[in-house]
């Protein structure tokens, strides 16, 4: 009998609001400099002209408002995904709350499931209207709803008896290829592609290292990204 | 070329051009999107690790069972008992490639506790190393794989949870004891006692379980506990064997000899099992890979 390793779920989700919080005091000032360098005041629903503009997260729409929408396939988290999210730092930091549907993977029913990712994405190539972020570094947790996956275990299972298995901590690796429009309702649109793992996935790697492979370990996700 | 191009950004209209020009680069981007999707297949892009459905064939047991009465039986015959292999696929390989070294073992038994969390991942990987033996294999349920979709996993790969089996006038006896799992189903008495009055002149049989069945858990553990024992006393069972708990054991219970395979993991250990006469008389051997040394059952402290 073993006993497995716990999740770190929460201490992501902490992570992550904190983020979100610490991020807010920039983007409040980010949003201060573009009302006073145009009209004050004003909603913009397109950018103002700012050709030598060359930050990545403009945050026009208010702090408030999520600075990115997803679409996805893959990747652990659903065969259909959606999900909005946050970028901090300009947009160095993203936090992002994924909904994902697998239909008819549980029974004749689907999974649903929730993810929440925070990642960095310390680097950018730009040419022209072309941004690539060459590399995507992500780390959440995956919760699974569905009365067949456990988060706590009945009494009768003594405490630590089994590791929830609803709840599982999630890290990838990405790439990103943003068209960058000179104007409109989008700051960036681009495809991505990420290599995902879950925790017992790569604790299988980790310990065998003779039979577990990489490509049985990842899985990839392709996805869509409309930053605004 | 750039001469068309200047007066539009100048003009007055630029905003609604650029939305033209938006809307046509989003249905390029949306074509690139579909053709990527199409391009890879579902298995890279695997939905979710909750799902219930496996990438390798089904009805292990029924298989197995077919091929190990395919050939005429033998009243002295050897067979492996392995359990709780969990996690360890590195250690399993090692053990299978061990045993298909040896040429003088007709099937082996695993004790349960296949997996860690009932994932499909890990009872498809667990299934790709031990369907490399040379011999049949046969898995009874284990509580680690009785959790979320675990039940529907085991029951897709392996089949029914309770079956038996006979070789020659040995009868293998494989059921469910994990009754913190399937509480008020497991063990299924009605199912168990039919097995054993089911038992011809002559006949003895053999257990395939996961749970100890000297110290059952569950909420009905005393009951269950006073089912084997007056099962073990009343019919002849020379060996009873089970996973789940850490140690490597050996023991006399009632009139059987009880073999707790131990947690694989830590052990590393499969035990060969020497039957004589359709289980007149046992014998076995504890190995770690090659190294094969003889054991003898302990008297129990119960």
């Amino acid at each position: 009998m073993r006993r497995g390793t716990g999740c770190v779920a929460t201490l992501l989700a902490a992570l992550a609001l904190s983020v979100s919080a610490s991020a807010e005091p920039l983007q409040r000032q980010a949003q201060d400099d573009t009302a006073t360098s145009g009209d004050r005041g004003q909603t913009y629903l397109l950018p103002p002209e700012s050709d030598d503009d060359d930050s990545r997260d403009r945050d026009r729409l208010g702090w408030y408002v999520p600075d990115f929408a997803k679409v996805q396939t893959g990747g652990l988290r659903g065969r259909f995904t959606a999900g909005l999210g946050y970028a901090a730092f300009d947009d160095v930091l993203n936090v992002c709350l994924l909904y994902g549907y697998s239909p008819n993977e549980v029974g004749d029913s689907g999974v649903n499931t929730l993810s929440l990712e925070i990642s960095a994405r310390p680097f950018e190539i730009r040419a022209d209207s072309l941004r690539v972020v060459p590399l995507e570094v992500g780390v959440g947790g995956l919760y699974a709803i569905g009365q067949e996956f456990e988060v706590t275990y009945p009494d009768r299972y003594s405490s630590g008896y089994y590791p929830p298995t609803a709840v599982h901590a999630l890290a990838y690796l990405g790439l990103e290829v943003d068209w960058v429009p000179r104007g409109g309702f989008f700051e960036r649109i681009g495809l991505y592609y990420q290599a995902s793992t879950i925790d017992t996935y790569l604790e299988d790697l980790i310990r065998n290292s003779e039979t577990a492979s990489i490509t049985e370990s990842f899985a990839s996700t392709i996805g869509y990204r409309a930053a605004f | 070329m750039s001469q068309q191009r200047q007066p539009i950004y100048d003009s007055s209209s630029r905003n609604s051009l650029a939305r033209d020009l938006l809307k046509r680069d989003h249905m390029r981007v949306s074509r690139c999107l579909a053709l990527l999707s199409a391009a890879l297949s579902t298995a890279c892009l695997t939905a979710t690790p909750f799902a219930d459905d496996l990438d390798v064939q089904g009805n292990v047991n029924a298989r197995a069972v077919e091929r190990i009465q395919a050939e005429p039986p033998t009243p002295d015959f050897k067979f492996v008992a392995i359990g709780d292999t969990h996690d360890a696929y590195d250690e399993t390989e090692v053990a299978v490639e061990a045993i298909n070294r040896r040429d003088d073992i007709r099937f082996v038994l695993h004790a349960g506790d296949l997996t860690d969390l009932s994932l499909n991942v890990e009872f498809e990987r667990i299934h790709r190393i031990l369907r490399e033996l040379d011999v049949p294999y046969i898995a009874v349920i284990g509580n680690h794989d009785a959790i979320a979709t675990g039940p529907e996993l085991y029951q897709n790969l392996y089949g029914q949870r309770d079956f038996s089996f006979r070789f020659g006038k040995l009868k293998f006896i494989v059921f469910n004891s994990n009754a913190l799992e399937f509480p008020g189903e497991a063990p299924d008495e009605q199912w168990l006692r039919a097995q054993h009055t089911d038992l011809q002149a002559g006949e003895r049989a053999i257990w395939l379980t996961h749970q100890d069945v000297t110290a059952p858990d569950g909420a009905n553990a005393a009951e269950a506990k006073a089912l084997y024992a007056e099962l073990l006393q009343q019919n002849p069972v020379p060996l009873v064997v089970h996973g789940h708990l850490e140690e490597y054991e050996l023991q006399r219970y009632q009139t059987s000899t009880v073999l707790q395979c131990g947690t694989f993991q830590k052990v590393f250990t499969y035990t060969v099992v020497s039957v004589f006469n359709y289980g007149e008389r046992l014998e076995f051997e504890k190995c770690v890979e090659d190294e094969c040394v003889p054991v003898t059952p302990e008297e129990a402290v119960l």
